[in-house]
């Protein structure tokens, strides 16, 4: 039979039929499994098999297409962890406590009167003058001696900095534990002999992350059912009808076995890619125990969803509630005295329910700016005429000064399958939106902020044979073989151990809706 | 200085099975999440429509708060905060359902005429309680479902394991404390002043296993273990508070208490029998829908003569079983 295309249906149709009867291939072929598959059937309608409209779609594999531009990280030590190191970003000295001795004061800093603040770290020295909470509208105060150690920070004696002492007093909005304090003069006086020191030397941790456990698949195949030859009885193949994901609009793969197991190999592959991607994007980070016992404990490395919910940055928002200024106050955060406006771009990858949320929040922010849209210019928002116009609009980008250009990108990954627990019927997955590097740097995508990683002795996936008394290509193979045992078979199985790192999450944002249950 | 509001992320302890991993690095540094990362958080709404403000009386998350104090505590605490920050804000209304809470219709991000994200960092985050906004903040971001209503709520299971952030408002939770130790040692008192032959009979009703010979001191034991607990584990009052269980057998009349308690250990001594329709028997006999039907008969002045008979026949099984 010639391979089809059916709409609604992105599996493509392998060259044999099944009955399709939820059973699955499982590890094991024997012959009664295999004939089962043909049971004598009815005469067959003429379009052989209708694909329903409602048959659920598969996914594609754009997001391992992306991971493979990335360079893999490879390991190449005696240890299945690796390490790296991140810059921690400057902040501000904080104060941390205020002395029950100043909380007692009824007006702090009046008339030249000393007060104690305790901050987190010592590096103002004696003379400097600092802006607390505010470089705008913070008062200013004077470091009257070198800090001291104070349980968990430094204590520090300041004066207040002010035109009018005798009336002027710390304001409590300013004495509070939080605020940033931040060093804005130095005043060094005929006799003074302390000059101020330098601040503290920036900050890096070093991260740690181990490798996860393997995934593999394995299948038996009985020597009778080996032989068997899958043809109708004009000779013809018989077709057989798989789930396998296949990337949209592209043709379906095409494959043209009569013998099952170069079928079976096939296919196997495919799932391989197929878990590979599903773990990399959405595995959960943890650990298994062999048997469930107290044997082999096994690690469960999280993949790119959790790394950025658990550890990158989170936004989550009502449902309902996705606008352009979400947005702009998001990225507007990000890049705010990190990025030059004009350096500054977005690139989210989103599903298709995310486009909805976007191009909505977009369409309702375009229309409330108080711009004017006349539908007569040109072709843009209508067309055709009279009883025949076409309404047709849509942004799938914007630009702001905060965000730079915002664009989005289909990932169909991200288009996930109904579920029971979270849509009810007839909905679109959740819309997501995930950003893999808001550096001006990148080009937005994950190239090497995001990358694969795996033992350097093992670039890729293994896979092998285990000839029992059949060979695994064949009949003629089989005489004279040199067999591993005495199974009247072979096994056919693939492994591989690989893993997925964000080098640095925090250019990474998440954006989904909280779940309504 | 003024009051502060705190909300801290939860520092939790992880057993990786002595795997390096990331979460387990960032934890024995004393973080959660990758230096200067935060999560962006918005007023959450409820399925009903409803936002949790944090200043609304009537809002679900106040009727769910099982222990009446507490829910007296928070729904006063509310009104009261509500009133003081519309008062500070002008005519904004911050009704669980105002447009104000829906961050889709703010126009920018200096848009005061509606609610702003607010992103929560790693460690502790500060909001001074004296600046409306930041109160009003701290309001909505207390009763947001994400986040802890104190690290001993999250510690109980109140919470998902993987919370990330708790409130770390300790006034609210020692006045929740100070309000619950009061009624314990209220109750605790209430019990000292009791007869002995009255401390047997609540705390059989409470379900204790207390027989004639149990010692004076054992009862005592028991029951103030009971009422230091904030409520029942199992048994017939599961899940309901110890003290307000204990107040109702403490303030019963004393004919009343003495009837459920003859009834109580005639069922624990077989002569009346308890079948798991609720219906109670005498042998074959049938003798009243429920526990609660034949208190209400023995009760009654009409039927004294079943009540002797009971308690003669108690009192036989008792020195039966001497």
């Amino acid at each position: 039979m010639a391979i089809q295309t059916l709409p609604g249906l992105t599996g493509f149709m392998y060259a044999r039929v099944s009955s399709m009867d939820k059973r699955a291939v499982g590890k094991l072929t024997d012959a009664n499994h295999l004939e089962s598959f043909h049971m004598t059937e009815p005469a067959d309608y003429d379009k052989k098999i209708i694909s329903l409209y409602t048959q659920s779609s598969l996914y594609s594999n754009d997001f391992l297409d992306m991971i493979n531009k990335s360079t893999p990280y490879y390991i190449d030590n005696a240890s299945d962890a690796w390490k790296w190191d991140v810059q921690v970003p400057y902040k501000f000295p904080k104060i941390i406590d205020i002395p029950a001795s100043t909380q007692a004061l009824d007006k702090p800093g009046i008339d030249g009167q000393e007060f104690q603040v305790v901050l987190d770290t010592n590096e103002f020295a004696k003379n400097s003058i600092v802006s607390v909470g505010s470089r705008q509208y913070g008062p200013r105060w004077y470091v009257v001696k070198d800090p001291l150690p104070w349980n968990r920070g430094f204590i520090y004696s300041f004066t207040l900095v002010s035109d009018n002492p005798i009336v002027d007093f710390v304001s409590s909005t300013f004495l509070q534990i939080g605020l940033d304090v931040e060093l804005i003069d130095g005043s060094i006086g005929e006799f003074d002999q302390d000059l101020l020191g330098l601040p503290r030397m920036g900050d890096k941790i070093t991260m740690f992350e181990t490798l996860g456990s393997g995934y593999g698949f394995e299948h038996l195949i009985t020597d009778w059912a080996d032989a068997k030859m899958l043809r109708d009885s004009n000779g013809k193949p018989l077709d057989l009808l798989i789930y396998a994901p296949q990337r949209r609009n592209q043709l379906p793969l095409t494959r043209n076995d009569v013998k099952w197991e170069p079928f079976i190999e096939f296919w196997m592959r495919k799932a391989m890619l197929e878990l590979k991607v599903k773990r990399m994007i959405w595995s959960k980070p943890g650990t298994a125990k062999s048997n469930g016992s107290n044997q082999e404990v096994k690690r469960l490395s999280a993949g790119v969803y959790h790394r950025m919910r658990n550890h990158g940055n989170l936004v989550q928002y009502n449902r309902g509630e996705f606008s352009a200024n979400l947005v702009r106050s998001v990225f507007g955060d990000l890049f705010y005295r990190r990025v030059d406006v004009k350096d500054r771009k977005v690139k989210m990858y989103t599903n298709e329910a995310g486009f909805d949320v976007f191009q909505q929040a977009l369409k309702a922010d375009a229309l409330n700016s108080g711009l004017t849209f006349v539908a007569d210019s040109g072709n843009r928002y209508l067309q055709g005429e009279g009883q025949h116009i076409t309404y047709n609009f849509a942004f799938d980008a914007m630009v702001t000064r905060e965000t730079g250009r915002v664009e989005l990108v289909h990932l169909k990954e991200l288009d996930l399958p109904q579920t029971q627990l979270e849509f009810g019927q007839n909905k679109k997955s959740t819309p997501v939106f995930f950003v893999f590097d808001v550096s001006p740097g990148s080009d937005g995508s994950l190239v090497n902020n995001i990358r694969e990683v795996r033992i350097k002795e093992r670039p890729s996936m293994t896979w092998g044979y285990i000839d029992g008394t059949a060979h695994h290509l064949g009949f003629a193979r089989s005489q004279g073989m040199s067999s591993a045992n005495k199974f009247p078979g072979y096994q056919l199985w693939m492994k591989d151990r690989c893993d997925v790192f964000i080098e640095d999450l925090s250019r990474t944002v998440l954006i989904e809706e909280i779940p309504q249950f | 200085m003024g009051k502060l509001g705190k909300i801290s992320t939860i520092k939790k302890e992880y057993s990786s099975s002595g795997m390096q991993t990331m979460q387990g690095g960032l934890a024995g540094k004393g973080m959660t999440r990758i230096p200067g990362t935060g999560v962006f958080k918005y007023p959450y709404k409820e399925l009903d429509g409803k936002y949790r403000t944090g200043l609304d009386p009537d809002a679900a998350y106040i009727k769910r708060i099982q222990d009446p104090t507490e829910r007296e505590l928070e729904i006063n605490r509310v009104k009261e905060l509500r009133d003081r920050l519309q008062a500070a804000l002008g005519d904004i209304d911050l009704g669980p359902r105002a447009p104000f809470w829906n961050y889709a219709l703010s126009t920018s991000t200096e848009d005061t005429l509606h609610v702003q994200p607010y992103k929560l960092m790693d460690g502790d985050n500060h909001f001074d309680l004296s600046i409306p906004f930041q109160e009003l903040t701290f309001a909505w971001l207390r009763v947001h479902p994400s986040i802890a209503s104190s690290y001993q709520a999250w510690e109980r299971g109140e919470y998902p394991a993987d919370t990330q952030f708790y409130v770390a408002d300790d006034e609210i939770e020692n006045a929740i404390v100070y309000k619950k130790k009061q009624l314990i040692n209220k109750a605790i008192s209430k019990f000292d002043s009791m007869t002995p032959a009255k401390k047997r009979k609540v705390a059989r009703l409470l379900g204790l296993p207390i027989t004639e010979n149990t010692k004076d001191e054992v009862v005592y034991n028991e029951v103030d273990n009971v009422l230091k607990q904030t409520e029942f584990k199992s048994g017939k009052y599961q899940g309901l508070s110890t003290i307000e269980v204990f107040n109702r057998f403490a303030d019963m009349k004393e004919d009343l208490l003495h009837v459920k308690d003859l009834v109580k250990q005639a069922i624990s001594y077989s002569i009346y029998r308890v079948k798991p329709n609720g219906k109670v028997y005498e042998g074959e006999y049938e003798v009243a829908t429920d526990e609660e039907e034949v208190v209400k008969m023995l009760i009654d002045d009409d039927n004294q003569d079943m009540l002797l008979t009971l308690e003669a026949k108690l009192k036989s099984k008792k020195l039966a079983e001497v």
